[in-house]
């Protein structure tokens, strides 16, 4: 049934159609539609990972063309993870923004248009589709950061726009080059003739160059990591937990399949200076990320900082060349989005019940909102990486691969930022459990779907740490390529 | 879906001939020994002109005061990368990639310039909402110049 | 794409008292317009065996309207414009492209094998479908989003 891997991308497509046309008539009609639409799509999705696990990839060319002609999309065991994620997390940010987050039609078109983008980068093999993808679902944020309510929002989308664009680009540049070098554009049919051609040739490396930075404009690596601060702050809360969660996530998952898929291991193998370039960018990002978000005085750009550092982490472990390293970063990627979602859901209900935006207004938010306090101290210790959570068996994997392999700055990066995550999270914890607040907070009502999509992001940041085991040798046979 | 096949044929074929043949047909590949470095700049003439607009495109992104102009800006090295693909795809001699009859003569690859549509309809689309959002921005805050936006800066004096 | 923008600002405001241009554009506009949007539809259905496609020619379409709104004026463009067409056309199109494009997987042939209906030349007739609902779109996407910025 490989059919199914086009509906997971036509689904959304089609069910955003309906809110705008329906809503001329009936109110209200946004969020069910999209709920319907994500608990279809999050059913499917699951459904195509369990086949896949089953009975390996599955794999469909558009229109029944041959793969070098036509538009390939397909699901193997590393897609089928990040789809499920896509799905599962587009589900679960509805719960919030049942009553915290946008729910006019409009919000709910841009939302489906969102997953349907993010899905698409997930299953396509095709560097160009990609492209169309990424714009897609780029576009969808930007929309949806706009309908936050401050003043900011606006400018915070446009800066968002600016910098995605130039990054998507770039990447785009990086297409055409390849694309003049070879006369391909399918990633199968690319890693063969990328052997031919060579893989020294100056052509294919300003390629990978510019898709590596076009993509970590996506990803927000420093220093092009401007946009993510002002975003995520300015946006609706839900919307800014299902972006943490996904955008940045998906572009680094393109990021690995591109390199793994197109380019190759046997191409990184070729040119070690350009790997260690790209570890070095990497390292910077998780060094500069947790150093910036060290003096953050509120809780939304705290987050976003460590997502930069964090970030560089899942990035490092790709440049690491090994598969225990690109498998450490994809655990890392897909850990990281459970917990960062869950982390800016719990704060989003505890800056609306408790009236907290900075970190010292977040001082008692236990004693009033005992359980998204709890839901956020869990998910803030898993960013820092303690076990059992997820978040530390990713950055544990990464730093034993770099350790293996020599790379000792990747290596002592990742214990530093663990040590700076830890301070700057600290004085959250310290805040949100030790101290008195002054003043009079004006809360607003909190839903219950607020409280239960932190606890529940919790919940999973615990179940998939101690699952991790299992996790990482179901994903182990689709990262090939690599040297272990 | 057949005539898009069709056209694509020779296309294909002239692309999986080898690495570079757009550039080699189009460029001195045989004039080099023999041509200066004024003739082999001519020939890649449409690439310098790419060169330019990127560079300029995101000289006004990143240093221009005004939104609007900065959304231009990214219009103009959108255009650059586009030019790219198009003076990629032309051969020397080439026709346009229809094909008519059983005569041959070089085709212009046509699928760069398909990809280019593409981009185009993606450029379209985020300047109208760049346009949209400047438009906002002008209505919320009554200026378009970006340094004097107050992006927050209140409400961080207000809470610190 | 069904963009309605939720960040551009109202369109409801003051009519705008604007006299309509001078009669030199407004003769000229009236005159060329028919022919500007049978050009488009022409670009629509031609674009495997010329230069055209669906969203060449639906921009060209919109042009032709956005000329009108040029000459006569913003809001008389668009009263002449149905209210909801401009909302429930680009979904359409969307629908219509998902519709043609799935069939085959419903006949057992992959996404977009248009030669899988029992048509007659269905690849050709196929192709000029998907461009007519991605030129419907493309049109009224156009006009919405020049009526947006334009009218706020």
């Amino acid at each position: 049934m490989s059919d199914a891997v086009v509906v997971l991308v036509a689904l959304p497509v089609v069910a955003a159609t309906v809110p705008p046309v329906v809503s001329r008539r009936v109110d209200g009609v946004g969020w069910p539609v999209a709920a319907a639409a994500a608990t279809a799509q999050t059913a499917l999705a699951t459904w195509v990972g369990w086949r896949v696990l089953a009975d390996g990839p599955l794999r469909t060319v558009v229109a029944g063309l041959p793969a070098v002609l036509g538009i390939e999309l397909a699901v193997d065991r590393l897609s089928a993870a990040f789809v499920v994620l896509v799905a599962v997390a587009g589900l679960w940010g509805l719960a919030y923004t049942r009553r915290g987050g946008p729910r006019s039609a409009p919000g709910a078109s841009l939302y489906l248009l969102l997953l349907a983008g993010l899905t698409g980068i997930c299953v396509v093999r095709d560097v160009f589709t990609l492209y169309v993808f990424l714009e897609i679902a780029g576009l969808a944020a930007y929309a949806l950061v706009a309908l936050g309510d401050g003043r900011d929002a606006a400018p915070a989308a446009l800066r968002y726009l600016l910098v995605g664009t130039v990054g998507a680009s770039l990447y785009l540049l990086g297409v055409g080059y390849l694309y003049v070098a070879t006369g391909a554009l399918n990633m199968g049919v690319l890693a063969d003739r990328l052997a031919t051609v060579g893989y020294d040739d100056r052509l294919v490396l300003a390629a990978f160059v510019l898709v590596a930075v076009g993509l970590g404009v996506k990803i927000a690596l420093f220093p092009v990591h401007t946009w993510k601060p002002d975003a995520y702050q300015a946006a609706p809360p839900g919307i800014t937990a299902v972006l943490a969660a996904l955008v940045s996530t998906v572009a680094a998952y393109a990021l690995v399949r591109v390199v793994l898929a197109a380019f190759t291991g046997a191409f990184l193998a070729a040119n070690p200076r350009l790997v260690a370039g790209l570890r070095a960018a990497a390292v910077l990002s998780i060094v500069a990320g947790a150093l910036l978000a060290l003096p953050q005085r509120r809780v939304r750009r705290l987050l976003a900082y460590s997502s930069v550092s964090q970030f560089g982490i899942a990035v490092a472990g790709l440049a690491l060349g090994t598969r225990l390293g690109v498998l450490g970063g994809v655990v890392h990627l897909l850990g990281h989005a459970v917990m960062k979602a869950g982390a800016f859901a719990a704060a989003g209900t505890i800056e609306a019940g408790y009236d907290a935006r900075t970190v010292d207004e977040f001082a008692d938010a236990a004693a009033h909102q005992p359980v998204a306090s709890a839901a956020l101290a869990t998910l803030v210790l898993g960013l820092v990486g303690i076990p059992p959570l997820v978040g530390f068996f990713g950055k544990w994997y990464v730093a034993l691969s770099a350790v293996r392999t020599g790379a000792w700055a990747t290596a002592a990066a990742v214990l530093l930022s663990t040590a700076l995550s830890l301070a700057y999270f600290a004085r959250l914890l310290q805040r949100l459990y030790l101290e008195r607040r002054e003043g009079r907070p004006t809360p607003a009502p909190v839903s219950t779907g607020m409280v239960a999509s932190g606890v529940l992001a919790a919940l999973a940041a615990l179940g998939l740490g101690l699952a991790s085991a299992e996790l990482i040798a179901a994903l182990r046979p689709a990262i090939e390529g690599v040297p272990p | 879906m057949l005539d898009v096949l069709a056209t694509a044929g020779p296309g294909v074929g002239l692309a999986t001939a080898g690495p570079g043949v757009g550039l080699a047909t189009a460029g001195p590949g045989v004039g080099l020994a023999t041509a200066g470095p004024v003739e082999a700049l001519a020939d890649r003439a449409a690439y310098l002109v790419a060169v330019v607009l990127v560079g300029l495109g995101l000289h006004v992104v990143v240093a221009d005061r005004n939104l609007l102009r900065k959304v231009v800006g990214l219009n103009l090295f959108q255009t650059g990368i586009f030019l790219v693909f198009v003076a990629a795809a032309a051969r020397t001699g080439g026709r346009s990639p229809l094909v008519v009859g059983p005569d041959g003569g070089p085709y212009a690859d046509p699928l760069p310039q398909v990809l280019v549509l593409t981009a185009i309809v993606v450029g379209v689309s985020v300047s109208a909402l760049a346009a949209a959002l400047v438009v906002r921005i002008d209505a919320e805050q009554g200026t378009v110049l970006a340094d004097e936006l107050d992006a927050g800066q209140r409400e961080v004096t207000e809470r610190e | 794409m069904s963009d309605g923008d939720p960040a551009s600002p109202g369109v409801s405001g003051e009519p705008r008292e604007r006299p309509p241009d001078s009669p030199v554009v407004t003769t000229t506009v009236r005159l060329l317009v028919p022919f500007v949007v049978t050009f488009g539809l022409y670009t629509m259905f031609h674009g495997t065996s010329s230069v055209g496609g669906g969203f060449q020619g639906g921009v060209v379409v919109a042009a032709g309207v956005i000329a009108i709104a040029f000459a006569f004026g913003l809001d008389r463009t668009g009263g002449w414009l149905r209210p909801g067409a401009l909302v429930v056309l680009p979904a359409a199109g969307v629908l219509g492209f998902a519709f043609v494009a799935g069939g085959p997987l419903v006949l057992g042939a992959a996404f977009l094998d248009l030669s899988a209906y029992p048509v007659a030349k269905a690849v050709v007739f196929g192709v000029e479908a998907v461009e007519l609902c991605i030129g419907a779109t493309v049109a009224t996407t156009v006009v919405l989003l020049f009526r947006s910025l334009g009218g706020g």
